[in-house]
């Protein structure tokens, strides 16, 4: 072996070597450093004690943990079956070309997106409030039996959550819609029409089947986005709420990790949280390879 | 007609649903208490008061 071919074999490998380095130090190693910290039991950085999957088992029989998962599991809920819908039904509308001032419509519903979610979070705890948040008021205009003073931010925490996430990210998940329903085949359409299939049919058999892969997707980054809420509800109720209504898995982790000093404990619920994840990722692969056969 | 009520009704419905949060919030700014009462200086804040509010 000449002394060039040597100097080339390790020349991909020094081309690798910084993605490599970066890998290993930012993602790798402390993926491995949080494996091994859920199997501890820690106060602070620096005092921990090894206690085996004594942290996994204790999460399991926490009733606070399974009212974070709870809630968490109601607004990724209402983010499927109500946003995605809306959405939908959004951009099909926007789709239409004899639509007139698509553009604008379409930046009008997409603008929320725009806006930071502590924003947004302070924005609804004014619009909710008692007595003089907006949503009361009107209410209570249209409908005189309507109580001014019904309590949104202190008993209805989880649909008030839900109605600002649709408010937030309708017209982002609108977006998604309309780039799958431009690449709808428009022949197969004018075929079902020719065939006789009215609007309804044309949209169950022709454009849902074609939408169906990024639609999944759709589904799957909502479903991710929606477990890992944590913001929204952190500003908007200044903490998990009254009673602990607000509680997501991310602010339990968050409440662990820092408030209590429990960083083992936090990456328990940071790893039980991914490999629920991880379940939900799967089933996306099984949906789409089944949807491609 | 009945077609295009059904196109536009409800995208002008979205649309004030939309806006609305953006619009209260500017109102807001303009009232005492309201949400850029404290990033505002006060002189500004008494000029800019929204009629009919305290």
């Amino acid at each position: 072996m000449t002394a060039t071919t040597q100097h080339n074999r390790w020349v991909p490998y020094a081309f690798l070597a910084p993605f490599l380095v970066i890998l290993v130090i930012f993602i790798a190693y402390p993926l491995y450093h949080s494996v091994v910290l859920s199997m501890k039991q820690t106060f602070g950085p620096s005092r921990s004690a090894f206690v085996g999957l004594e942290n996994f088992r204790f999460l399991a029989s926490d009733p606070l943990f399974w009212k974070a998962l709870k809630n968490t599991t109601y607004f990724a809920a209402g983010s499927v079956l109500i946003q995605l819908p809306v959405s939908l039904g959004l951009a099909l509308l926007l789709n239409r070309p004899d639509v007139r001032g698509r553009a604008v419509f379409r930046l009008i519903f997409f603008s929320p997106s725009l806006v930071g979610l502590v924003f947004v979070a302070m924005m609804f705890s004014l619009i909710f409030e008692k007595n003089t948040g907006l949503v009361n008021v009107l209410l209570h205009d249209m409908s005189p039996a309507f109580d001014p003073e019904f309590p949104w931010l202190q008993q209805y925490v989880m649909p008030t959550l839900v109605i600002a996430a649709l408010w937030i990210y309708g017209g982002f998940n609108m977006i998604y819609f309309l780039a799958a329903l431009q690449n709808v085949d428009k022949q197969l359409i004018e075929a079902a029409m020719v065939d006789g299939a009215n609007a309804w049919q044309r949209f169950l058999h022709v454009t849902i089947p074609a939408i169906r892969p990024i639609a999944t997707f759709i589904v799957l980054l909502s479903l991710i986005g929606s477990f890992q809420l944590f913001d929204l509800p952190y500003v908007l109720l200044s903490g998990a709420g009254p009673d602990n209504q607000g509680l997501t898995v991310v602010m339990y982790l968050f409440q662990m990790g820092w408030d209590q000093q429990d960083l083992g404990l936090a990456s328990a619920i940071g790893w039980s949280l991914a490999m629920l994840l991880g379940i939900f990722a799967l089933i996306y692969r099984w949906l789409s390879r089944a949807s491609e056969d | 007609m009945l077609r295009k009520l059904s196109i536009y009704v409800p995208l002008l419905v979205l649309t004030l649903i939309t806006l609305v949060p953006f619009a209260y919030l500017v109102c807001s700014a303009f009232t005492h208490g309201g949400f850029l009462h404290f990033t505002l200086p006060s002189r500004v804040m008494v000029s800019l008061v929204w009629p009919g509010t305290n």
